[in-house]
């Protein structure tokens, strides 16, 4: 059997490879560590435990401990990988040959495989270096689903880990000794993953009993499309102005992320989104978020006072909006204009904007509860927005 | 500034709107008092550049009349949350995407409803009939300041 320095100096072979072959600092230090991987990895799920929900993780190795920003793609990953003991193979699995380039595919390869290795301390300064380089590949990905996917991998990865916490067997169990009737609550529950719906479980774990009322209440009086009352995961299509248009439900919610406009502002293009831990789910959400969208157009009030044209709107040439509306509107392929309205995430600390079309029922879209139910019920936290 | 009914306008002869045969191709039986409201006035006749709010209530966020009565029985024929509770929406609210109902059957035929995803027990009633709701919007001239015509609206 070979012996932990022998072992150590194989790996520190591999990594030193890796570090050359993606250019990364000459002055890498490794660490060796004295404990067994088994210890390694339990003293990193404890800390992560603790951390995960917060801005920062603190992931012990050996002697040290290594901050990582949550919220940063690939340092979760580096910290997830190494507890769940390498997952090379997973992420390359998400991002196929057309949402990512070969160069960093490569590099992220070569990061699964560092962070495969928990017997190994590494280089803080490098490995931080080849994470940037990749974050910023990936945030340059064009793809936005793509981008969505990665998201959604490492958030999976995340919950993963956290799975061995809180399963939804706990939670039914904890409904079932409450007085009264949970059964939308329960619904809702059992049609949880143990694994991906981890986060959440252990939210809902977390919530007093009134709030698991509020849950019921939630959940009893959700708007959903025909023929998918008490259906929690689905994706149904409409025809909307002649167009056929999936929508993908999960937890009993449309994910309308993906039909958010790219908007092309002074800054650069991109899509907007207004947060605030202040919404209301009323008018005052949709003034704020259309004042915040103006001023990301750079149009601003004067003298308190918006300058309007004849018609009553501001704007430029491809967006206007009449103050005092809720709505606002954007110039479509065909020079017409459209209407977007305000969509509620179900964070509820979260909105964006949808196409009216797509969004509002009463305009032939799709039916649905959300945000501004969450805001109401204070169930605000809940779920989670996991960007676009 | 002009209000409720100041708002709308008159269907000509030449707009006749034949209700009755869209009722029979449809199934459905419009309720006496809006049945009079569609076929007397003409809508939507609200592309004004002023901004227009339902009072008292500023949550409702009045949008316009909806302006085409076959496409929106298409939408309340295809959804459960319409069909199901008897909810035929008929004008779109800038904050709530189930807009603003009425009731074709029962007891509350004829009320205005707000489809109100926060609101408990969900369609939060607004006026006994269309006409009662038609003299709660208003022509507001400066939108960023609705408050100060509510009083006006209660006249």
């Amino acid at each position: 059997m070979q012996s932990v320095n022998s072992l150590f100096k194989t790996y520190l072979i591999v990594v030193l490879s890796v570090f050359a072959s993606t250019n990364l600092s000459a002055n890498a230090t490794f660490f060796s560590i004295e404990k067994s991987s088994s210890e390694i990895v339990f003293s990193k799920l404890d800390d992560a435990f603790s951390q995960l929900d917060k801005t920062s993780i603190i992931v012990g190795v050996g002697e040290i401990k290594i901050v990582f920003t949550a919220g940063n793609y690939i340092k979760s990953a580096i910290i997830v990988s190494d507890l769940i003991g390498g997952s090379a193979g997973l992420l390359v699995n998400v991002l196929n040959e057309s949402a990512i380039s070969p160069s960093t595919r490569y590099k992220i390869q070569m990061l699964s495989i560092v962070a495969s290795l928990p017997q190994l301390a590494r280089s803080i300064k490098g490995v931080d270096n080849l994470i940037t380089a990749i974050d910023n590949d990936i945030n340059a990905l064009a793809n936005i689903n793509s981008k969505v996917r990665v998201k959604d991998y490492f958030s999976k990865i995340k919950l993963k880990v956290l799975a061995e916490a809180v399963g939804k067997s706990k939670i039914i169990a904890k409904l079932n000794n409450l007085v009264g009737d949970f059964t939308h609550a329960k619904n809702f529950v059992n049609s949880l993953d143990d694994v991906a719906d981890a986060s959440l479980l252990a939210k809902l774990d977390n919530l007093p009993n009134a709030k698991l009322q509020k849950v019921d209440d939630y959940y009893k009086s959700l708007d959903h499309p025909s023929g998918f009352g008490g259906q929690m995961d689905y994706t149904t299509t409409k025809v909307i102005e002649g167009q056929s248009v999936s929508m993908t439900y999960k937890n009993g919610m449309p994910d309308m992320r993906s039909y958010s406009p790219e908007l092309s502002f002074p800054s650069g293009t991109k899509k907007f989104k207004y947060e605030s831990t202040n919404l209301t789910g009323g008018s005052a959400d949709f003034r704020n978020a259309n004042t915040a969208l103006a001023n990301e157009f750079g149009i601003f009030k004067t003298n308190n006072k918006w300058v309007k044209n004849a018609d009553g709107f501001i704007g430029n040439g491809s967006y206007k909006w009449k103050p005092g509306t809720q709505q606002f509107q954007l110039k479509n392929t065909n020079g017409g204009w459209d209407d977007y309205t305000w969509h509620h995430f179900e964070d509820g600390q979260t909105i964006f904007p949808v196409k009216t079309s797509i969004h509002s029922k009463n305009a032939g879209g799709f039916p649905h509860s959300g945000g501004k139910s969450i805001i109401i019920k204070e169930l605000q936290g809940l779920f989670e927005f996991l960007g676009f | 500034m002009r209000n409720g009914f100041e708002l709308l306008e008159t269907r000509l002869i030449s707009d006749k709107i034949d209700l009755g045969r869209l009722e029979r191709e449809n199934n459905i039986i419009f309720p006496p008092v809006y049945r009079i409201f569609v076929e007397t006035f003409k809508t939507p006749l609200l592309d004004s550049n002023k901004f227009i709010a339902y009072f008292p209530d500023e949550e409702v966020g009045f949008g316009n009349f909806s302006n085409n009565i076959k496409r929106v029985i298409e939408i309340y024929k295809s959804e459960e949350s319409y069909y199901s509770f008897s909810m035929f929406p008929i004008i779109s609210s800038g904050i709530h995407a189930g807009g603003i109902c009425v009731c074709l059957k029962g007891e509350n035929k004829d009320k205005i409803y707000l489809d109100n995803e926060i609101y408990e027990g969900r369609f939060q009633f607004l006026a006994n009939n269309i006409f009662e709701f038609v003299r709660g919007i208003i022509e507001v001239e400066d939108g960023e300041n609705p408050s100060i015509y509510k009083s006006i609206s209660k006249l």
